[in-house]
């Protein structure tokens, strides 16, 4: 079970309180994470003095010194590489990959080294590492800025895989990815970054990363997603209320592990299920849902299983996003099939 | 390093920069041989319509109609210079800074607007014999391509050359080593063009590298090298003429580091004064490529005020005739993101495309249902 | 002919931008791409062009308004050709963009300008930005089961008037897995076939007057979460009930030990209660040892160790094996091998209290014995001289629970009929 508990003394004032948007919150993390714990370092290209290219890491450089947060040279293979070496050596680097759609370069090392470490050496050697991305769509930028491949990575083991869809719990999710001793990559869906703003307590907890949330409490119909769908899903949730169904939502955050536990329970309890998934559809996350929940929860299910995702096509350039990505009418349509029958 | 007795000398390697004309429009050498003032007059009126472009697809920004763009201001003699030296069947790998050698080649300034306004048959290119690459978002894996593409020339012995650019920044990227490396093992027909414009978004090269110039990266790879002015139009016709020639040729490959200075920010999304100094943009204003060019023919009487205006206005019109069209572009229809995916769409294609359809349908009546929609088609 | 010029997107994803200054007058001409006016957004000051050239003719928003992002800014006359009679400036800046294209220094974009900095907070497309601040509501974990409800209600999807939304198409479900993909549109409605509304549940969001621990569920009470659940899936339970009356050594003998033996007597012969039970496979697993679990209630929860093979280990020495056992479960030092392969368990709740219960058998066991509070019962007994006398009595309560998927009412009778013998025998030391 990863170690969630704050490891900074107890503060001596009541936590400030602010409201956040999630590049706040997500800077207020790693703020945290850099003051409770000296091993932390960032690494990335333009995070130092410009604050990153989304201002995730504004300020931190001011603050903590160019020691500890570092503009790297342009090269996400050498950034995944070095993150490896340098988190055997007792160091626990946060490393951001400027989108998602240039995190390929780094496959190799996290493949082939950061999520092998402990196996092969029997836990002597180890990768507490972070690597942060912004991903997915809807931002209207060029190409390649709008990927959502999380599901090339989930299937490899050792690697744990964290989505927040909030400000709240990105906050609480970042901390506990960094205080964890497993290798994490963070996927930050940037179409949520500043379009929600929360209130957020500072102060340092963490949240599970092995635990789904339920954001909605229901019996009828439970609709599962992650990242910015979340937004979507609430939206297709409340349509739904009105219309005298109760609904559960849930957010999987934590991807791989995945707490399947957690989806089941509200299968059973419901007996139907939606999945809504932004990335492209085959051997998208949804497929695993999908075969865990079918194998421990097939006698309780009233429908098939149904998912709402994108396209098995590259992304459309941003002209023509919206026709890819799932909107809330697409999950009421599914919604309402599963529930007809 | 100073030598023990026990060491000798194995190796000795030098850098030379290019340079013929001044940023005060002096000719420092005389003309290449074979360089008339006649291409100096049509690189310049080249240069005015790429900066017209440049600034109308800000402006275009700004207005809601154009996605995001990086402008190169002040970097256009580079890209200039390689429109003009590279033949029809020379191949194109660009990044994603090099709009005036595309417009030279024959790409038209709408197909430059469709990409960037976010419409994949900007990179169609409507002249289909057009070899050129699209442009390459993930930085530095066009020279890699390029590397292939020489490689198909040469084992095609084709007496034409490939023409890859890239910058600074990409140099720090494995990818720029590995092809520099097949490039000087293999022999290939190929020019790689560093647009060393000073800066990487937020990141100087000071930071970026502590060569003392990029060229020298080549050494490494033995491949010939050569640093140029890159506000030189003289300069780089020279070196790249050289080059380009070397590379039919089949004499090996070159890199040349074009040093010039980002005059606008990354992208219309970025803002440069967050992390570097007005006075440092001030002087490289100073000695950009097109005052100093006009300059120039300024005082050779190859060019005057009016001239200047009247070039302006020409510009201006074709911009203007160009954007139109690219305004006037017709939407793509969702059948276009299916079709090219595979060869032949397969079944499983097929079935989303026709819920694709549906959707399109819906999200079209959603959009023309409002007053203001899009002021774009 | 006029042009509306609606308030663009600045590539930052506003929903609103003030208006700071306009650089041309009502009236005035204007060309096409010269700065029309400023407007600052959430981050930025923004020079915004002109979209054509022509006359300005009305200007919709003065400055100092806020407006949303799409309405409309100004009206334009076009004209054909760009009008080169310079406009009457408000500011000097107005006229640069009618210069020829170099002047003596290269203008980066419009608004370069200005001393404020620009922050898009992005280096590509634009960001979608938000004024509301909301709540972030979650549970971590678990689904908590169904709450009962207090009307009766019914989903009745296929009648009465629609509220769906007007915007159907004939999206079938795309990917063949959401119920049937058929062609006729699938209504909902909020009254039942008598045109009745139905009542609309809501489920209560937690409000800052909740207070409440969330509490993961880990370690031994998770475990005991999937046992008890299995358990309620697949066991078949009966529990019988009875007392056994003690009196003869109670006070002399330690109970615990009392009952380990009594439940070997039992299992000795009635094998059947001392099995695993695989329904799948429709096998019973009669053991011939008896590995016997011992629920222990600990503050961090219910741990059943199991004291393998009890029935061979010599009565003197029990007491020993057990508080050896009791010890390492309290120390947390057992390892994970104590609590495995038990064959029948005893739950001894009356420690705390009780008397009868329904001890939930564990699958693949099939029986578990609970063993109540000792409690005094008077008995009237004729007494030698032929006097009806009172006497009293310690009964131990017994609650035997067993699975009767693996056994029948007599077998469990009969091995606590068994267990009682055998307690109501132990001999006082």
């Amino acid at each position: 079970m990863a170690n969630t508990e704050s490891t900074h003394t107890e503060p001596t004032q009541a936590p400030k309180q602010i409201v956040a948007t999630m590049v706040d919150a997500l800077n207020c993390a790693l703020a945290q994470a850099l003051e409770e714990d000296e091993q932390v370092v960032l690494l990335g290209e333009d995070i130092a003095t410009n604050g990153g290219v989304f201002r995730v890491t504004e300020g931190l450089k001011d603050r903590f010194g160019v020691r500890r947060v570092m503009d790297t040279p342009l090269a996400e293979t050498i950034i995944a590489g070095m993150t490896v070496g340098m988190a055997t050596q007792g160091l626990r680097p946060v490393a951001e990959i400027q989108f998602m759609g240039f995190i390929y370069s780094t496959m190799e090392h996290i493949v082939s080294h950061a999520t092998r470490m402990r196996n092969r050496t029997r836990g002597r050697l180890t990768c507490p590492l972070v690597i942060r991305a912004p991903f997915g769509g809807g931002i209207h930028a060029p190409e390649h800025h709008s990927e959502s491949t999380e599901a090339m990575f989930a299937h490899i083991p050792g690697l744990r895989i964290i989505i927040p869809s909030s400000p709240v719990r990105a906050y609480g999710l970042l901390l506990s990815a960094i205080r964890c001793n497993d290798p994490v990559l963070f996927l930050e869906p940037k179409r949520v970054y500043r379009s929600v703003k929360q209130r957020l307590t500072l102060d340092a907890a963490g949240l599970p990363i092995d635990s789904c949330f339920i954001l909605r409490e229901g019996q009828d119909i439970t609709l599962v997603s992650w990242g910015a769908s979340i937004r979507e899903t609430l939206l297709a949730a409340d349509q739904l209320q009105i219309l005298g169904v109760s609904v559960e939502v849930i957010d999987v955050a934590s991807i791989k592990p995945l707490d399947s536990d957690t989806i089941i329970a509200s299968t059973k309890k419901t007996g139907r299920l939606v999945i809504v998934q932004e990335a492209a559809q085959t051997l998208g996350l949804a497929s695993e849902i999908i075969a865990r929940v079918q194998e421990q929860a097939f006698f309780q299910l009233r429908a098939p299983i149904s998912r709402v995702t994108g396209f098995d096509i590259p992304m459309p350039y941003f002209r023509n996003e919206a026709l890819y990505m799932p909107d809330t009418q697409q999950i009421l349509d599914a919604a309402q099939a599963t529930l007809a029958v | 390093m100073k030598p023990t007795n026990a060491q000798t000398e194995v190796a000795r390697f030098q850098i030379f920069k290019e340079e013929y004309l001044a940023a005060d429009g002096q000719l420092l050498h005389p003309l290449p041989q074979n360089l008339s003032a006649d291409t100096l007059v049509r690189f310049y009126k080249h240069m005015v319509y790429a900066r017209t472009f440049d600034q109308k697809a800000i402006a275009l920004q700004r207005t809601g109609q154009l996605g995001t763009y990086p402008s190169a201001l002040g970097q256009e003699a580079i890209n200039t210079a390689l429109g003009m030296c590279m033949l029809p069947e020379d191949v194109l790998v660009p990044y994603y800074r090099d709009h005036s050698t595309r417009l030279i080649r024959g790409t038209p300034a709408r197909d430059l607007s469709r990409y960037w306004g976010g419409d994949e048959r900007g990179s169609m290119f409507s002249d289909l014999t057009n070899p050129d690459f699209p442009d390459c978002v993930p930085i530095a894996t066009q020279l890699s391509h390029a590397a292939g593409v020489a490689t198909a020339l040469k084992i095609k012995q084709l007496p034409f050359a490939t023409v890859t650019t890239c910058g600074d920044g990409a140099t720090s990227r494995g990818e720029f080593y590995e092809a520099l490396n097949l490039a000087g093992v293999w022999q290939l027909p190929l020019v790689m063009v560093v647009n060393n414009n000073r800066w990487a978004i937020s990141v100087p090269f000071s930071k970026q590298s502590s060569v003392q110039t990029i060229a020298q990266k080549a050494i490494a790879a033995e491949v010939a090298c050569l640093q140029v002015d890159g506000n030189d139009p003289v300069g780089l016709l020279k070196c790249l003429d050289e080059a380009l020639k070397r590379a039919r040729g089949n004499k090996g490959a070159t890199l040349i580091e074009a040093l010039t200075y980002r005059l606008g920010d990354h992208t219309t999304a970025d803002d440069a004064r967050r992390y570097r100094a007005a006075a440092e943009l001030a002087s490289a204003q100073e000695i950009e490529p097109m005052i100093r060019l006009r300059r120039y023919l300024t005082a050779q009487n190859l060019w005057s005020d009016e001239l200047e205006q009247a070039e302006t206005e020409q510009s201006k019109a074709r911009v203007q005739v160009e954007v139109k069209a690219y305004l006037a572009t017709e939407p793509q229809t969702p059948d276009d993101f299916f079709d090219y995916v595979y060869e032949t769409c397969p079944p499983e294609l097929e079935r989303q495309k026709h819920f694709a359809r549906a959707k399109f349908a819906r999200l079209q009546q959603a959009k023309h249902g409002n007053g203001h929609g899009d002021q774009h088609g | 002919m006029s042009h509306t010029f609606y308030l663009p997107d600045l590539g930052e994803g506003l929903a609103e931008a003030e208006i700071v200054l306009w650089y041309v007058s009502e009236g005035s001409p204007v060309t096409e791409d010269e700065p029309l006016l400023s407007v600052e957004t959430a981050k930025a000051l923004v020079d915004v062009p002109s979209p054509v050239s022509g006359r300005l003719i009305k200007i919709h928003a003065s400055a100092g308004e806020v407006i949303p992002v799409h309405s409309a800014l100004a009206e334009f006359t076009v004209q054909e050709q760009p009008d080169t009679t310079p406009a009457p400036a408000l500011t000097p800046r107005s006229t640069a963009n009618s210069a020829p294209i170099t002047t003596e220094k290269a203008k980066p974009s419009p608004s370069a300008e200005h001393t404020n900095i620009h922050d898009n907070a992005t280096v590509v497309g634009k960001m979608e930005t938000t004024q509301d601040i909301s709540e972030d509501v979650f549970i971590i974990g678990t689904a908590r089961p169904a709450q009962p409800e207090l009307e009766p209600r019914s989903l009745n999807l296929a009648l009465g008037p629609s509220r769906v939304p007007k915007s159907r198409s004939d999206e079938t479900h795309p990917f063949g897995t959401g119920g049937p993909a058929s062609a006729k549109q699938t209504r909902f409605s909020t009254q039942n076939a008598s045109g009745q509304t139905l009542p609309m549940t809501t489920t209560p969001a937690l409000v800052s007057e909740d207070i409440y621990d969330i509490e993961p569920i880990k370690g031994s009470r998770r475990a005991m979460v999937d046992a008890m659940t299995s358990s309620r899936e697949n066991v078949c339970a009966v529990t019988i009930f009875d007392k056994v009356d003690i009196s003869s050594w109670y006070g002399n003998q330690d109970i615990t030990t009392a009952l380990v033996l009594a439940v070997c007597e039992a299992a000795k012969e009635v094998p059947k209660l001392n099995s695993w039970l695989d329904a799948s496979e429709r096998k019973l697993y009669v053991h011939h040892h008896v590995n016997l679990g011992l629920a222990v209630d600990t503050p961090e929860g219910l741990f059943v160790p199991v004291l393998q093979q009890v029935n061979r280990i010599p009565s003197y020495q029990l007491r020993t094996v057990i508080d050896q056992v009791l010890e390492e479960v309290r120390s947390r030092r057992s390892p994970p091998e104590r609590f495995k392969r038990a064959t029948i368990a005893i739950s001894n709740f009356g420690s705390i209290a009780g008397r009868y219960a329904t001890p939930v058998v564990v699958p693949p066991m099939t029986a578990i014995l609970g063993v109540g509070r000792c409690f005094d019962e008077p008995k009237l007994f004729q007494s030698k001289k032929g006097k009806l006398k009172i006497s009293q009595h310690k009964m131990l309560p017994l609650s035997l629970s067993f699975d009767h998927r693996a056994a029948t009412g007599g077998e469990g009778a009969r091995f606590l009929a068994s267990l009682m013998r055998a307690l109501a025998r132990t001999a006082s030391h």
